[in-house]
């Protein structure tokens, strides 16, 4: 998968992300911040056609990414007080980590030229956690909720910017590409540690309570998980031949790769 | 007297303040929208919107402008406690409920997310680099520091400049920012600016080092805990910082009996006696005091209006405070 993303300025972004984000203290305790990589080609496509320089269209890109790092290192604090899997001193570092990559995310932002996508990067933040708490309380009173607030968690902050620049076309593609991309994600065993209110969610859906002590995923979960995981397969694949253009050809190519069926083949 | 005795004629622009806080705070999510009226109405003090519109009094002083930065930075300041409280694995804060207690840690950090991407929309409010710059700096700052004290628990041979940046970080700056912003939004001049936030980053300095000092010198019933917390977890501040550099029989006995181990050190109240007797209070008391000093020669030069009278009385009190 990686030479999908082989390309100059994708690389740069990376290096100026692990610049960023590197922190000797924090090394030494927590993984460090991964990169989204798919969360790059897709920022590059909405800001393919704006009049943004190079460098300001590099700073909403890493910005987006940090926010990204900041939600995923949250996701990591266990909800309880005891340390079970992180421990004191991990746990303390992991929430001042995300905090930090959001300050990061802000500061990236701090030129006038971003003043008007700032309020979008924080409404979609809002939205966010709002649709976590739903899913955190496991408040799905239907299958259609549940995937909605998924699909709202995983997209919400792309379609954003992607409405903001007028790329609507290109949000729904974000929005089912990272739901599909979830799914997969907790379908794997090794990937997902089922701790995040996304797999809470869905374990709780199916099985009427959040309390699971078996490996994950459990098998009425594994069979939800590769029907909508077929179904969004075919539904990326319906889009992203319906949408009218798709400027980055890296996108495409990756977009193209999920809808085809050696995602499963992988997972399996 | 109490500290809002010193700032009355802004009590109706306090109050805006305040219901523009309830509006910035509404949530969809009834637990999401609790969680964050508990931690409104948890009883903090509002020092930073005050020192927000003290300072946009040496400008064009419009509260409907300057509201949007003085609610911007107790939003940051209540997040960062929310997170905080997950951090420390609090219980109580101000004696009611931490929202990690009553709730869970997923709830803390998802109401202390929000609240800070909130904060940012009201900030956001200036289409001003310098204002998101200060901003940004001030919380990455403050993160910082925070690393910095988690790397620095039970690091017993520490020295006086770490002590000083990490309080800055902690403290200081938010307090140093208000006062800033507050003149910024309102226009003031690059050098009333200045005077602002060093007023704000002194004053802020002195707070930090007299709470230090109360935890040594206050009573349980005072502090609501035990004195010498700091020192059971770890965390050195100025007045042991002194008695270990000046009595090394004090060092050695703050390494027997606290360590680094984190485990419950039982009795410390040896400690305490030898931390006073080592004259780390008297110490601290002076610096603080300097601290203080700096702060008032920092208003010379700003215009003689009742907001100066303020911030000199707020300054006065601070250096005053006992508890």
């Amino acid at each position: 998968m990686k030479e999908l993303y082989e390309d100059a300025e994708v690389q740069k972004i990376e290096h100026e992300f692990k610049q960023l984000t590197s922190h000797p203290y924090l090394k030494e305790y927590i993984e460090e911040a991964g990169i989204e990589y798919d969360y790059i080609l897709f920022m590059m496509e909405l800001l393919l056609d704006s009049p943004l320089s190079a460098d300001a269209k590099r700073e909403q890109i890493l910005s987006a990414l940090l926010v990204q790092a900041a939600f995923v290192t949250h996701e990591k604090v266990e909800t309880g007080g005891q340390e079970v899997l992180l421990g004191k001193k991990p746990r303390q570092l992991t929430v001042l980590a995300g905090d930090f990559f959001s300050s990061l995310y802000h500061s990236m932002l701090d030129r006038d030229v971003h003043a008007k996508v700032i309020p979008v990067f924080s409404d979609a933040i809002q939205k966010i956690n709002e649709e976590k708490m739903s899913l955190h309380f496991c408040e799905n009173e239907s299958e259609e909720v549940l995937l909605s607030r998924l699909a709202l968690v995983e997209g919400a902050f792309l379609k954003n910017i992607a409405s903001f620049y007028q790329k609507p076309e290109a949000g729904s593609l974000a929005e089912t590409f990272f739901l599909l991309k979830r799914l997969v994600h907790e379908r794997n065993p090794k990937e997902s540690c089922y701790l995040s209110a996304p797999a809470n969610s869905i374990h709780a859906f199916l099985e009427g309570g959040i309390e699971w002590t078996g490996s994950w995923p459990a098998q009425s979960v594994e069979q939800w998980l590769t029907h909508h995981i077929t179904r969004l397969q075919k539904e990326l694949h319906q889009k992203l031949h319906t949408t009218t253009s798709i400027g980055n050809e890296l996108l495409f190519n990756v977009l193209t790769s999920w809808s085809r069926d050696f995602i499963k083949a992988e997972i399996k | 007297m109490k500290l809002a005795d010193l700032y009355m004629f802004l009590k109706p622009d306090i109050k805006k303040i305040e219901s523009e806080l309830e509006r910035a705070v509404e949530a969809d999510h009834p637990v999401l929208q609790e969680a964050s009226l508990h931690l409104l109405h948890s009883g903090g003090k509002r020092i930073r919107p005050v020192f927000v519109l003290l300072s946009a009094k040496f400008g064009q002083y419009e509260i409907d402008r300057v509201k949007h930065i003085a609610a911007a930075l107790e939003l940051i300041h209540m997040a960062s406690l929310v997170h905080d409280d997950v951090i420390d694995d609090a219980d109580l804060r101000r004696g009611s409920k931490t929202i990690k207690a009553r709730w869970d840690n997923r709830v803390a950090m998802y109401t202390g997310d929000y609240i800070f991407a909130k904060a940012i929309e009201k900030a956001s409010f200036f289409e001003n680099e310098t204002i998101h710059r200060v901003i940004s700096n001030a919380m990455m700052e403050m993160c910082l520091g925070e690393i910095e004290q988690i790397r620095d628990q039970y690091n017993w041979d520490q020295n006086f400049k770490t002590y000083l940046r990490r309080i800055k970080r902690k403290t200081a700056l938010l307090i140093a920012v208000s006062c800033q912003l507050g003149a910024i939004s309102a226009g003031a001049s690059r050098e009333d600016q200045n005077r602002l936030y060093y007023y704000g980053y002194n004053v802020g300095m002195s707070y930090q080092i007299i709470d230090d000092i109360l935890d040594f010198t206050g009573t349980e019933k005072e502090l609501g805990k035990p004195a010498g917390g700091d020192l059971r977890q770890g965390n050195v501040t100025l007045p042991a910082l002194y008695a270990m550099h000046h009595d090394s029989f004090c060092r050695e006995e703050i390494n027997r009996i606290i360590g680094r181990s984190g485990d419950d050190p039982g009795d410390i109240s040896p400690l305490l006696d030898m931390i006073n007797q080592s004259g780390g209070i008297e110490y601290s008391k002076t610096l603080s005091r300097q601290y203080l000093q700096k702060a008032f020669r920092s208003l010379d030069g700003l215009e003689d209006i009742s907001a100066k009278k303020s911030l000199l009385d707020i300054a006065s009190y601070i250096g005053s405070r006992n508890s």
